[in-house]
C-alpha cells in the first residue's frame, strides 16, 4: 500500500485534540485520494440513522489502519433491503467491507406488559433477521464490521426497569448478547453501548442531534470513535497487534534500577499512591497476558540489573512472563526489531509503550509499522493511555490464547535446552514431543481461525480463510480440515497446526497448510503429511497435490514441498504432487499420542 | 473562544472574509441542514452551552447564530 501518500494524513490525524472539522476536512482529502489513486479497500455503510459524519470518521479511522478507503452509505434507513436485495446500490458498489450501524430507536416495540417469553422470542426473531442479514453479505465474500446496540437512556423506574423482562433496556441488553453470540466470529463488533458509556451515556446522543439531523450521536465524539472502530477493523481484516513491548524504568516501576537499586524504586503500597499505581499497573499486565496478549521488554538496561528488579516483593511480573526480554544500551527501535526477531511475528502486530516522550518520537519515526503508545509521567493513568488504543480487543480467548504465555516460556526453556544438546536429533528427541493429527471439532474453530488469519511464515496458500468458511467446510463431505494438537515435556502447545484438504477426483489437493512458529524446525510438518497421507490412502484417493504461493513473508515454505518429497509442477501439471501408491510415510519425532 | 464567523467558515470550508451577516441557508448551497447539526454540536463545545431544538432550527444564516449564541450569554 502506498503508505508514504498516507503519511501527512496520518500525522495530522495523530494530533492530540482533533475536531469533527478536522475530520471532515482529512476525509475530503481521502476521497480524493481514492479517486485518484488505487483504494485498498471498499467500504460499504447501511444504518438506521444519518450516517454521513460516520462514514467521514470511518475514512479516517482507516487511513490511520494504513488503508486508502473508498466509501459508499446506502440510502436513509435502508439497512435491510440495502443488504437483502442483491440489485442495491450497496451490492452493486461490490465492497471488501460493510459496517452496519442499527439503531435501538428503530427496532420494533413490544406492548408494555409483554412477558418474559415473549421478550426472548424478540430476541430471537432480531437474531434471525440479522442473521440472514449476514449471510447475504457474506455471500458476496465481503467482511461485516457491525455497532452493538446502545442501550435506552433510561431504563424505566430505576431498578424496577431492569428486572422487566419486557422493557426496552432489557430485551436490548439480550439482543447485544444474542447476536454477539449468534454472529461466532463472522462479525467484527464496534462496542457502541461501552462507547457511549465512556463518553458519557446522557451526553453522548442527546434528543435535540436526533430530531435535528437523525445523528447516532453527538458529532463532538467522532474524534474519540476512531479507535473503537480501528479494533474492529483489525479484528475483520485479520490485522491483530499481538505483544505488548514494555520498557521499564518509569514504566514497570517508579525509579530507575540501575541507579535507586531494589530498595529505591517505587513499586507497591509501602511506596505511596505512586507505587500502588505501578503495581496496579503490572496487575492490569498480567491479567491482560493470562488473556493471551504476549508482553515483551525493551529497554535500556544492564539485563542482570534490570531483572534484579523483578525480585522486588510486590512484583506482579517475572521475568518468566515475558517472551523477550531485550535489554542493551542500544536503541529502542534495534531493540524493538530484536523482540519481533526473537518472537517470530513481525513489526506490525507491536505495541510499544514508554514513558519517554523522546523514545516514542524515536520508534514513531524510525518504525511506523509499530504503535506507539506514550504512557506519560503519572502511573495512574497508565491503564487508561494503553486501553484506549483498544489494542488487543479480540472476538475470543482461545483454549491457545490461555496457554500462551507458558507456551512462550516452555519455549525458552527449550531453546536453552537446545543450545544445551549436542546435536538436533539428540534435542528433538528430548522434547518428548506428542502430537494429534484429527479432524476439527467445532470448538476448535476459533482457534483455526485464529491460525488462518496471523500466520504469515508457514503458510502455503495465505487464504485467509474465515471462520464462517471453516465451518462451512467442517459440514462438507468432499473437504477434510485437520488440526494438529502438540505437547512436549515442557508445555502443552495446544492446537499449533491446521491443513486443508479438498478432494478432486483420485486427488487430496491441500488447500491450506499453517504451522504456529511456535513448533518450527520440529518435524511436525513431516507428522502432519503422514496423517494427511493416511486419510488420503483411507479415502482411495491416488495422489497428493498442492501449490505454494509466495508472499513476503513465507519464503520458509517455498521448499516445503521439495523437503517432503513431492514431484515439482511441469508442463503437464501446475500441482506439486505425490503419488501416494508406494509411497513412505514420513518419519518425525513425535509420537502420536493425546496431546 | 472562536468567533462565530471562523466557526461558520470552518463548518462550511470557506475563508472567514468571505462571510458577511447576511450569509445562510439562502445564499449558501453548501449550508444545508445537516452542516447546521454540525455547526450546533460545535457551538456548544466551543461555547460550553446547550442550545434547543428550536435553536439548532434556527442556525440559518450568519446573523441568526450570533444572536443564538449572544442570548446564551456569549460572542
Amino acid at each position: 500500500m502506498g503508505t508514504a501518500e498516507l503519511a501527512p494524513l496520518r500525522e495530522r490525524l495523530a494530533a492530540p485534540a482533533l475536531a469533527p472539522a478536522d475530520l471532515f476536512a482529512c476525509a475530503e482529502e481521502i476521497a480524493a485520494l481514492a479517486a485518484s489513486g488505487n483504494p485498498s479497500v471498499r467500504v460499504g455503510l447501511a444504518g438506521d440513522l444519518t450516517l454521513d459524519f460516520l462514514q467521514r470518521a470511518i475514512a479516517c479511522a482507516l487511513v490511520q489502519e494504513g488503508e486508502l478507503p473508498v466509501l459508499h452509505a446506502a440510502p436513509f434507513g435502508s439497512l435491510r433491503q440495502a443488504c437483502l436485495d442483491p440489485g442495491s446500490s450497496l451490492h452493486a458498489f461490490d465492497p471488501d467491507l460493510v459496517v452496519l450501524v442499527p439503531d435501538a430507536r428503530s427496532l420494533p416495540l413490544l406492548p408494555d406488559e409483554a412477558g418474559a417469553d415473549q421478550a426472548q422470542a424478540w430476541v430471537r426473531s432480531r437474531s434471525e433477521e440479522f442473521e440472514a442479514i449476514w449471510s447475504a453479505l457474506l455471500r458476496t465474500g465481503a467482511r461485516i464490521v457491525q455497532h452493538l446496540f446502545v442501550l435506552p437512556e433510561h431504563p424505566g423506574r430505576g431498578v424496577a426497569g431492569r428486572r422487566l423482562a419486557g422493557s426496552a433496556w432489557r430485551r436490548v441488553t439480550a439482543l447485544n448478547q444474542a447476536l454477539v453470540e449468534a454472529a461466532a466470529g463472522r462479525v467484527a463488533w464496534v462496542e457502541a453501548d461501552r462507547f457511549a458509556d465512556a463518553m458519557g451515556r446522557a451526553a453522548f446522543a442527546p434528543a435535540r442531534f436526533h430530531h435535528a439531523g437523525r445523528l447516532p450521536f453527538d458529532p463532538r465524539f467522532l474524534p474519540a470513535y476512531l479507535p473503537w472502530f480501528r479494533a474492529a477493523w483489525r479484528i475483520a481484516a485479520a490485522r491483530a497487534k499481538k505483544v505488548l513491548v514494555l520498557d521499564l524504568d518509569d514504566t514497570l516501576w517508579g525509579g530507575v534500577i540501575g541507579d535507586d537499586g531494589l530498595a529505591g524504586i517505587a513499586l507497591g503500597p509501602d511506596h505511596g499512591p505512586r507505587g500502588e499505581a505501578f503495581a496496579g499497573w503490572q496487575l492490569h499486565l498480567r491479567e491482560l497476558a493470562a488473556q493471551g496478549v504476549t508482553l515483551a521488554v525493551c529497554s535500556k538496561n544492564d539485563p542482570a540489573v534490570a531483572a534484579s528488579a523483578f525480585e522486588h516483593p510486590a512484583s506482579v511480573l517475572k521475568p518468566g512472563d515475558f517472551a523477550a526480554f531485550v535489554c542493551s544500551w542500544n536503541d529502542k527501535a534495534s531493540g524493538l526489531c530484536q523482540v519481533a526477531g526473537q518472537i517470530g511475528v513481525g513489526l506490525d502486530t507491536l505495541v510499544f509503550a514508554d514513558d519517554n516522550p523522546a523514545e516514542c518520537a524515536l520508534v514513531r519515526q524510525l518504525l511506523p509499522e509499530v504503535e506507539v503508545v506514550e504512557l506519560g509521567a503519572d502511573p495512574a493513568q497508565f491503564i487508561a493511555r494503553l486501553e484506549a488504543g483498544h489494542w488487543f480487543d479480540a472476538d475470543a480467548v482461545t483454549p491457545a490464547d490461555l496457554q500462551r504465555a507458558a507456551s512462550y516460556a516452555a519455549r525458552a526453556q527449550a531453546r536453552a535446552a537446545e543450545t544445551a544438546a549436542p546435536d538436533l536429533e539428540s534435542y528433538l528427541r528430548g522434547l518428548a514431543m506428542h502430537g494429534r493429527l484429527a479432524p476439527a471439532r467445532p470448538e476448535d474453530l476459533p482457534r483455526l481461525a485464529q491460525l488462518e488469519a496471523r500466520t504469515n511464515q508457514f503458510n502455503l496458500t495465505t487464504r485467509r480463510t474465515s471462520q464462517a468458511q471453516l465451518a462451512a467446510w467442517l459440514q462438507d463431505g468432499s473437504c477434510t480440515v485437520l488440526a494438529l494438537h502438540l505437547r512436549d515435556r515442557f508445555a502443552d502447545h495446544g492446537l499449533v497446526g491446521a491443513l486443508v484438504a479438498v478432494r478432486e477426483g483420485e486427488a487430496l489437493r491441500i488447500e491450506s497448510w499453517v504451522l504456529s512458529c511456535r513448533v518450527f524446525s520440529r518435524t511436525a510438518e513431516q507428522f502432519m503429511l503422514a496423517g494427511l497421507m493416511r486419510l488420503a490412502r483411507e479415502q482411495g484417493a491416488s495422489e497428493l497435490r498442492g501449490e505454494y504461493i509466495a508472499t513476503p513473508r513465507n519464503s520458509v515454505v517455498a521448499d516445503l514441498f521439495a523437503r517432503l518429497g513431492f514431484a515439482a509442477p511441469c508442463e503437464t501439471s501446475p500441482w506439486w504432487r505425490m503419488p501416494l501408491d508406494g509411497a513412505a510415510e514420513p518419519a518425525s519425532f513425535i509420537a502420536p499420542g493425546d496431546a | 473562544m472562536s468567533d462565530v464567523t471562523t466557526l461558520i467558515a470552518a463548518v462550511l470550508k470557506v475563508q472567514p472574509a468571505q462571510l458577511s451577516d447576511d450569509d445562510g441557508m439562502e445564499t449558501m448551497p453548501q449550508w444545508d441542514s445537516l452542516k447546521t447539526v454540525l455547526l450546533a454540536s460545535m457551538i456548544e463545545v466551543s461555547y460550553g452551552i446547550t442550545l434547543s431544538s428550536e435553536d439548532i432550527e434556527r442556525l440559518t444564516s450568519v446573523r441568526a447564530v450570533r444572536e443564538i449564541v449572544a442570548r446564551h450569554g456569549h460572542g
